[in-house]
């Protein structure tokens, strides 16, 4: 286990990731220098709502950054600190990455995290990972241009049902999210309720309300809409488990 | 300059330059992505063979197979053709990528589909990157001894409600940016999908595709009923 870490932690390793990190963040360059090109040449953002823009993302990102942080940790534990952050910081979803490892840990009879985890269990992770996240990776080649396509074929022909598609579509999802989050059950039966994460979701809306209300008078507010509902969710959570316990 | 020329350029330069840079960039790290397996295994022996390998993809591919297929679909229409190839390389994108874009566009009052809507979604993506990224750096320099200097009820608080809240406050800013009857629809899609008897790990996914397709029934019906010769509906 020790020489396994101190393999999956070596220089090569951190070279590997170091490079993998360095794409993403060339094309986040690339996009941001195109896009702010294009708003400029037709004024589609002015200065204001700009910084606005900037403002929002950067406070916004803490939140979710901090919840992807507390998975990281310990997936650094098990796989070391380049693949935890190739995997998770891009590419994957902290969770995935975290059923991956451990998917191909038992495909070779060990454990994450123990004595049976060695050099040859650590690369059949690495290998699942890798695998399974290149899924999203290639339909995202090959569908996207096509997507574009039938979004702008739609756009001429029936607008409505692309106006309909990108908000019909997130509510659900996320309303489906909180079920999930909140209630467990099977089918129409055994249903319980987590009374900590549903208070955690309906502090989070709530404070989401009425920051939007208050928003239209003091706009800064929206600026930190999302980091202040996340607070509002974790202190509700908070109490309502311990009183619940 | 007119709304012509604009939507010119956007269709002739921006958006065939979007999808280069994006199918470029993601190829490259497709073909990195592979570096490191391929090093374990041929320059440093641990190669498990086939089966395992196989095996491991088979219970993961299980799982998220559909996945690779409907969220590139499904999420298309929050992220747009710079947004879908952004977030699709760097991932978390329930959990950060989404949540981002839509409270920039909700922040500018940007109309969902609008070009503004598309230049804060590209802005506010690039800038939770690099937000995670230091994130993550701070976490493999620094490690763990962070989160110790956080008091222990915090760093419980902060690992167990911060996605309950941050889908609680998501849900909302979607619904408030909807127009009202597609609000309610998404919310009886996602009813739907609760009564089903999927299990959960393929709510989010069913929720997509059934999404699609009542949005498509929906407004199907719609001009339907207009080509009927009912008079025009005022939006």
């Amino acid at each position: 286990m020790e020489d396994v870490l101190s393999l999956a932690n070596g220089p090569v390793m951190w070279v590997f990731a170091t490079c993998i990190v360095a794409v993403v963040v060339v094309q986040a360059f690339l996009y941001l220098r195109m896009t702010l090109a294009f708003s400029d040449r037709f004024a589609i953002l002015s200065p204001d709502e700009r910084s606005t823009v900037y403002k929002t993302a950067a406070i916004n990102s803490i939140g979710p950054a901090i919840a992807i942080f507390f998975v990281a940790v310990s997936l650094i534990a098990m796989v070391g600190g380049p693949v935890t952050l190739m995997r998770v910081g891009v590419i994957g979803s902290a969770v995935f990455e975290f059923v991956a490892a451990d998917a191909g840990a038992k495909a070779v009879g060990a454990r994450l995290g123990t004595d049976s985890y060695t050099l040859q269990a650590f690369t059949t992770s690495v290998w699942v990972m890798t695998l399974g996240g290149m899924g999203w990776l290639l339909s995202t080649f090959f569908l996207t241009r096509n997507l574009g396509k039938a979004q702008d074929r739609l756009n001429a022909t029936n607008p409505a049902l692309i106006k309909a598609m990108a908000t019909v579509t997130p509510v659900a999802i996320f309303a489906t999210l909180i079920a999930n989050t909140a209630v467990d059950k099977s089918w129409l039966s055994d249903v319980t309720i987590a009374v900590d994460d549903l208070s955690a979701i309906a502090a989070g809306a709530i404070a989401m309300i009425a920051l939007n209300a208050f928003g239209t008078r003091w706009s800064w507010l929206r600026e930190w809409s999302v980091g202040l509902s996340l607070v509002a969710g974790m202190t509700a959570g908070h109490i309502a488990a311990i009183a619940t316990a | 300059m007119s709304d012509t020329s604009l939507d010119t350029y956007y269709a002739s330069r921006f958006v065939p330059l979007a999808h280069r840079v994006g199918r470029g960039t993601l190829l490259v790290a497709m073909i990195l992505c592979l570096v490191p397996p391929l090093y374990l295994s041929l320059v440093l022996g641990a190669y498990p063979g086939f089966g395992p390998i196989l095996n491991g993809f088979l219970s993961i591919a299980a799982f998220v197979g559909i996945m690779w297929l409907i969220e590139p679909v499904s999420y298309f229409p929050m992220l747009g053709v710079c947004g879908s190839y952004m977030s699709f390389l760097s991932g978390n994108i329930g959990n950060m990528r989404v949540p981002v874009v839509i409270s920039c566009q909700t922040a500018i009052g940007a109309e969902t589909g609008s070009k503004k809507a598309e230049v804060a979604a590209v802005i506010g993506i690039a800038v939770s990157v690099l937000v995670n990224l230091v994130f993550l750096l701070a976490l493999v320099l620094v490690g763990s001894a962070l989160i110790d200097v956080m008091p222990a009820p915090v760093a419980l608080a902060v690992k167990e409600y911060t996605l309950p809240a941050l889908y609680g406050a998501v849900c909302v800013m979607f619904f408030n940016s909807a127009p009202r009857k597609f609000g309610l629809t998404g919310l009886a899609v996602a009813g739907a999908i609760f009564l089903s008897p999927l299990p959960e790990m393929f709510g989010t996914t069913a929720a997509g595709v059934l999404a699609l397709l009542t949005s498509v029934a929906v407004t199907r019906g719609r001009r339907a009923r207009l080509a009927g010769g009912q008079p025009a509906g005022t939006n």
